[in-house]
């Protein structure tokens, strides 16, 4: 009797030991991972790959360098189901990514999206925002002008040379800081190209000709004259003009 | 009588080696830092978490000399509290004299910076402090040797046990404690930010309130003038709650660079001459003022941006009056600027007994 009970407690001081360390074992039932989905942009130039301090041409024939390029997305949905409230591009950041996050591509098959922040979300508290959310002022650091005028929807920031005889030592900086809740462009994304990246991830790449953001289907920016906004009432129209252009150069790409 | 001694030598041993890591005793306790209501919640890494008994070690450790080779120099020497944690010096002194070729940035909301240094070369806090202990202009000590004189106090040796479970301490477990200390360094309690609250609705606190009633009429003009686009035209990197934007920009000091600033780190020709927009907060007690401590007041700052800026190729945008040297202000709004610029000043801050030396305080 007594060999049993020592046997016993020899088996439980081994159980013990086996279940405390259970932490250091791997766990075979492991949770199901969760569909993800990347949104992506891939600006070009005319055709051309697009870098920054790269030289392009613009339709005038000056010489154009792109110094930064950021645009927050917004309401990117289909059909009532909402991928994401909103998705922040910054080409330095990260020269593809919009947003990724959990969601079944097949729920999307085109989008409607928003250029820019609309007007209930875009004077809330920066600070107040989720820590993950694109809007969180951590996030979109100085894409944030102030609670009344809310979010810069894009920033295009570069130099060119406008001068006659481009000698290429004429490059003045350019400037477009725009916004403003009546500058809210919407655009229509039609069949996504989702592409597998793992078993739980698929992508889909929308593009930009930045060409078009100057050379645009209906109004044209002239860079000579038409260099620097920062959405302010007499520069309205130009922040419009570049907004416009930008949203209508907003495709998906195949 | 052998089988049962055996079986109980066993069970003993079983039980006393079941994961020892359970039986350590260690006593730490979270440390809340105390976020103004306005701020963006802090970013702590998930690898060092912040324990008050952490904080504490950081703030010893921030203080102790025996960090450089003579024992004369620590953090603090190049980071005094009175001066919002950073120095009078043009450029700071280090071991026998040794001198850098770069201001001493004051330690302020480090918490939600993503790069350090003037360059931005380290992406963390934890990165940034290893370095100035190596680098011989500053401490000009080997990790190993100042681990072998920090290991020698029994009670360092305890509190790196109490806060990281290490018996043997290393150069990241010394980072992180001052990692630690260095997030509590946080000022959101000058006028600005009741201004910055009132401006934006928030509700002010009965001490807030009182300091509103303070807050003069130049000090709002100024802030006008600090965020005009046609006048101070600030706001493009010193904004909203922080009052600060995490980039990197050439303001226009020079058409050439005896220092290539953020170009160092990429390698980018396009980065030559930026560098890392400073913290305006408390920028009353932080002179002398740029990466390279050129100027020693804040008239030659608001003078620099009227009238000094210089054109290169990497100029930042924003600076979009560079080509008639600056932004023009006369003389009364460089004056009401000024005077705002002072409303960044947070005696809490620069007062606060947390902060300073434990073994004054």
């Amino acid at each position: 009797m007594k060999t049993i009970y020592l046997y016993t407690l020899l088996l439980t001081a081994g159980l013990i030991v086996l279940e405390s360390c259970k932490d250091d074992e791997d766990n075979t039932d492991q949770e199901p991972q969760p569909m993800e989905v990347q949104v992506n942009l891939v600006p070009t130039y005319d055709g051309e790959s697009f870098e920054f301090n790269k030289p392009f041409t613009t339709q005038e024939g000056y010489t154009i360098e792109f110094t930064r390029l950021n645009v927050i997305l917004s309401e990117l949905e289909h059909e009532g189901k909402t991928l994401t409230r909103s998705g922040v591009y910054k080409y330095e950041e990260h020269p593809k990514r919009i947003w990724r996050g959990e969601g079944s591509f097949q729920d999307f098959p085109s989008l409607t999206a928003n250029v820019g922040v609309p007007a209930s979300r875009n004077h809330e508290d920066p600070s107040a925002w989720e820590d993950d959310d694109p809007l969180h002022i951590l996030n979109t650091d100085d894409m944030h002008w102030g609670w009344n005028t809310g979010y810069i929807f894009l920033i295009i920031e570069g130099k060119a040379d406008t001068t006659a005889n481009q000698t290429g030592e004429n490059l003045m900086n350019f400037f477009y800081h725009t916004g403003t809740d009546e500058l809210l462009k919407t655009v229509s994304l039609e069949n996504l190209n989702w592409k597998s990246e793992s078993n739980t991830l698929y992508s889909a790449d929308l593009t930009v000709d930045m060409y078009k953001v100057f050379d645009g289907d209906t109004v044209d920016v002239d860079i000579k004259e038409e260099r620097a906004s920062h959405t302010m009432p007499s520069q309205v129209e130009l922040s419009d003009k570049i907004l416009s252009n930008f949203a209508s150069a907003l495709k998906v790409k195949q | 009588m052998n089988l049962k001694f055996y079986v109980y030598f066993v069970v003993i041993f079983l039980l006393s080696s079941a994961c020892r890591k359970d039986q350590i005793s260690r006593s730490v306790t979270p440390y809340q830092p105390d976020v103004p209501e306005h701020f963006p919640n802090m970013p702590v890494p998930a690898d060092n978490p912040m324990t008050k008994e952490g904080v504490e070690l950081g703030r010893q450790l921030f203080y102790d000399e025996r960090l450089s080779r003579d024992n004369t120099i620590s953090c603090a020497s190049c980071h005094e509290q009175k001066y919002s944690f950073s120095d009078k010096e043009k450029f700071s002194l280090g071991v026998d004299g040794q001198i850098g070729s770069r201001n001493s940035m004051a330690l302020i909301n480090l918490a939600w910076q993503e790069d350090f240094f003037w360059d931005g070369r380290d992406e963390s806090l934890e990165e940034q402090i290893l370095e100035p202990v190596v680098t011989p202009h500053e401490m000009d000590q080997s990790w190993p040797t100042t681990l072998n004189k920090l290991s020698a106090d029994v009670d360092y040796r305890n509190q790196f046990f109490n806060v990281f479970g290490v018996e043997e301490f290393d150069s990241t477990h010394v980072s992180k404690a001052i990692a630690q200390f260095l997030r509590t360094l946080i000022s959101g309690k000058s006028k600005y930010d009741v201004m910055y609250k009132y401006q934006n609705s928030l509700p002010l606190t009965p001490e807030e309130q009182v300091i509103y009633e303070q807050i003069t009429t130049e000090e709002w003009a100024g802030m006008d003038v600090f965020f005009s686009l046609s006048g101070g035209d600030c706001l493009h990197c010193h904004d909203g709650a922080l009052a600060h934007v995490n980039m990197f920009a050439n303001n226009g000091l020079d058409a050439t660079f005896e220092d290539a600033g953020r170009m160092l780190v990429t390698g980018n020709p396009a980065d030559k001459g930026k560098f890392k927009v400073p913290t305006l907060r408390n920028i009353e007690h932080t002179a002398p003022y740029m990466h390279d401590g050129r100027f020693e007041t804040l008239d030659d700052v608001v003078d620099h941006y009227s009238f000094g800026l210089v054109e290169s190729p990497t100029i930042d945008p924003m600076m979009e009056f560079a080509h008639q040297g600056g932004v023009q202000l006369d003389f009364q709004e460089r004056e009401l600027l000024k005077t705002f610029l002072k409303t960044f000043t947070d005696e809490q801050f620069l007062n606060n007994p947390d902060f300073q030396d434990p073994e004054v305080n």
